[in-house]
């Protein structure tokens, strides 16, 4: 592999990733409702919710078969939270964002720490993914690819005897606090 | 290096293997046993859960990274009040891929403590100084480049500075390290050495061959004495176990992990002199700091964890620096939709840190029903006094640096904007349920003794009740040792790898291993 292919989201190593978990239509859809709940309203992603639901159902086949099966019932009893907990006869996949997304939250802060533990797992592997997109990298300013391939460069300078750039200062504030002490090898 | 993989097992002969000793797993303490038993001229199979990715396949995204590098996809807690995921590794090279390197011998007074206690020098300090030499070189072990350092740790190290406080520089593994900080999903430059390309690459030169993509079931016990294993190779379309594959040899080590190496051998219902197995998991908990400055920082160009701050290591509380890509710092902040947004798309001004607190209690590993391990642990009210002290503490070197506002480990208290805020939080204010904490360290399930009644494996770490069958991972650690275990399984792996090698070359049959 050349250094240009380096850093590749999906290197071309021979690994296999695995087929997606199964799910029925009825879940996907919860799924796709839980998504829409936890994501931001921006940037706007295209696909946002099909582009999340196969990569974690991908990352389901790697997770103990157990805390998979448990994924999807915490999808089937956060999607009907809006009927058992009488706020509405909907399903949280059919409430407007802004409504579901309150609901994730009170389900976060509820006394059952059951719910909120649910929350935070379902939290954890939506918005693991969703900050993975590039879009998403972008738009807050995290593009680590161009970083670490200046940075292989700047190693193969240092292995050949040269001198290499340093990290930062990124701002006048740190360069007036930055006083480095000797470093020691 | 190659290492045999799930199609290789469809081979009419794939379904058996044939070595002097197996070792399961190949992460810090499989790999340094493997490697000095390779180098003492025996025949070595390791056998690998995870896959093999070489350097150049390493990225910073977590899309494949994740599932192809973390045991179940990241997805391992420890049942308990609070509930605390942990993380290890499931590749060839195990936890060291995605470790942050940190490279630490056991403090001397733990090291004094264990040899006084298991009456054993060699167990000592000075007695483990060649062995830690030896590990110091193998992994490269040495302080960072200042080519390497980001403004994130500067501003640690200088808070620590301006407040009085000791920090100290950490040696870690690495050769060149130029700070990509991608640790924690496998170093792209090749710079972090991990058992991947370092220990690994020596056994493999030496003759080992390395079995991966193989999940071991079971031990295969005949005559009393361990003489190999059974594995399932794992589909990797549908991740299910298929084909069953021995690899066998007069010993079998075992190095899974503080979680696993107890699951497997529990399966087999040993431990039973002491009835120890399983038990005194200690987890060396932290909990997380975040800072949000008014300047930027790009806390995620330059080396991760360049120093800790020791000041209050008395106290069993140690802080370092700890930035993680969005993906993993995302999920942990306690909010989501658009205030989740309103605090990454401050990321660039973000610093991540943590607070590390040393074990007062432990916990222990069974089997469930499930067909996985469980682990239990819960937090003590000192622990949770100790949290809440070294949150305050960590908050106050950042409001000292201009911090505008931290995120604090709290559910019900995330946010403090002054000292003042933070000074309002107390340990009686906070419910260890409360708590969001976090732990890579897992140790001590195996514990190694000079004694059957009170532990699992004896000083060479061989199982007292199964003669052939060593372990030579963290779960062989008899106390908590406060600071990053990494070196100190290599160094007590190592001695379990040469004191094999000793005995089988003194006695070249089976019954050397016993």
């Amino acid at each position: 592999m050349t250094s240009d292919q380096r850093l590749q989201r999906h290197p071309k190593d021979s690994f296999t990733m695995a087929e997606p978990w199964p799910m029925s239509a009825a879940t996907v859809r919860a799924f796709h409702g839980v998504i829409r709940a936890l994501c931001p309203t921006a940037p706007v992603v295209p696909e946002l919710e099909v582009r999340i639901e196969q990569q974690v159902r991908k990352m389901m086949r790697y997770m103990q078969p157990t805390i998979a099966k448990a994924f999807i019932v915490a999808l089937g009893v956060v999607d009907l939270a809006p009927v058992w907990r009488f706020k509405s006869l909907k399903r949280l996949h059919q409430l407007p964002q802004a409504e579901a997304s309150a609901l994730m939250s009170a389900l976060g802060h509820s006394k059952i720490a059951a719910l909120g533990d649910m929350v935070v797992g379902l939290r954890a592997a939506v918005l693991g993914p969703y900050y993975d997109l590039e879009e998403v990298g972008a738009h807050i300013g995290w593009e680590p690819a161009p970083f670490m391939r200046a940075r292989i460069t700047a190693r193969e300078r240092i292995l050949s005897g040269h001198a290499a750039d340093r990290i930062g200062p990124f701002s006048p504030t740190t360069t007036t606090l930055v006083k480095m002490p000797e470093t020691r090898r | 290096m190659r290492a045999l993989s799930f199609a290789d097992y469809q081979a009419a002969d794939g379904d058996h293997f044939q070595a002097d000793v197996v070792v399961v797993g190949t992460g810090a303490g499989g790999a340094a046993a493997g490697t000095a038993l390779a180098e003492a001229g025996l025949s070595v199979l390791f056998v690998e859960e995870g896959s093999h990715t070489p350097t150049s396949s390493f990225n910073p995204y977590m899309s494949e990274s994740i599932p192809r590098l973390y045991r179940d996809a990241g997805t391992t807690a420890v049942m308990g009040t609070p509930n605390i995921p942990y993380i290890e590794g499931r590749a060839v090279g195990g936890t060291t891929v995605i470790n942050g390197g940190m490279s630490y011998r056991a403090p001397e007074h733990i090291l004094d403590g264990w040899a006084r206690t298991l009456g054993d020098e060699s167990l000592g300090a000075s007695g483990m100084d060649a062995l830690f030499s030896d590990v110091e070189r193998s992994i490269s072990a040495s302080y960072q480049s200042e080519e390497s350092i980001g403004d994130d740790n500067r501003l640690m190290y200088l808070g620590a500075q301006k407040l009085g406080w000791h920090s100290e520089i950490n040696r870690r593994n690495q050769a060149s390290c130029v700070g990509a900080n991608n640790c924690i999903l496998g170093c792209p430059t090749g710079a972090k050495q991990s058992t991947l390309v370092s220990y690994l690459p020596r056994a493999v030169a030496a003759g080992a061959r390395i079995l991966s993509e193989l999940r071991v079931d079971s031990l295969i016990i005949e005559s009393g004495r361990c003489v190999g294993v059974s594995a399932r190779a794992i589909d990797p379309v549908t991740r299910k176990p298929g084909r069953v594959v021995q690899a066998r040899g007069a010993a079998v080590i075992v190095a899974c992990g503080a979680v696993h190496t107890p699951y497997l051998l529990l399966g087999h219902r040993l431990g039973r002199p002491s009835k120890q197995l399983g038990k005194h998991l200690l987890l060396h908990p932290n909990a997380k700091v975040i800072a949000q400055y008014p300047f930027e920082t790009h806390s995620w160009k330059g080396v991760s964890q360049w120093t800790q701050v020791r000041e209050f290591h008395s106290e069993g509380i140690l802080f370092a620096e700890n930035m993680i890509p969005p993906f993993a710092l995302g999920p942990t902040l306690p909010w989501h939709g658009d205030e989740s947004m309103a605090m990454l798309e401050r990321y660039n001004r973000l610093v991540s840190t943590g607070v590390l607190v040393e074990d007062s209690t432990t916990g222990r590993v069974a089997r469930s029903m499930l067909g996985m391990p469980v682990a239990r642990y819960d937090i003590t009210d000192w622990d949770l006094d100790r949290f809440v002290r070294g949150v305050a503490r960590l908050c106050e070197l950042h409001f000292t640096m201009g911090a505008e506002q931290v995120v604090l480990p709290y559910r019900t208290q995330p946010i403090a904007r002054s000292m003042d805020e933070v000074r309002q939080i107390s340990a009686r204010s906070i419910k260890k349920k409360d708590l969001e904490l976090f732990t890579v360290h897992l140790m001590g399930t195996a514990r190694m003794g000079s004694r059957a009644v009170d532990s699992v494996v004896d000083l060479d770490g061989q199982l007292w009740d199964l003669p052939g069958c060593y372990v030579a991972d963290a779960s062989v650690f008899p106390t908590a040792i406060g600071v990053n275990p990494q070196m100190t399984i290599m160094a007590l792996a190592t001695r379990t790898g040469r004191r094999l090698a000793e005995r089988w070359s003194a006695r070249p049959t089976l019954d050397a291993a016993a």
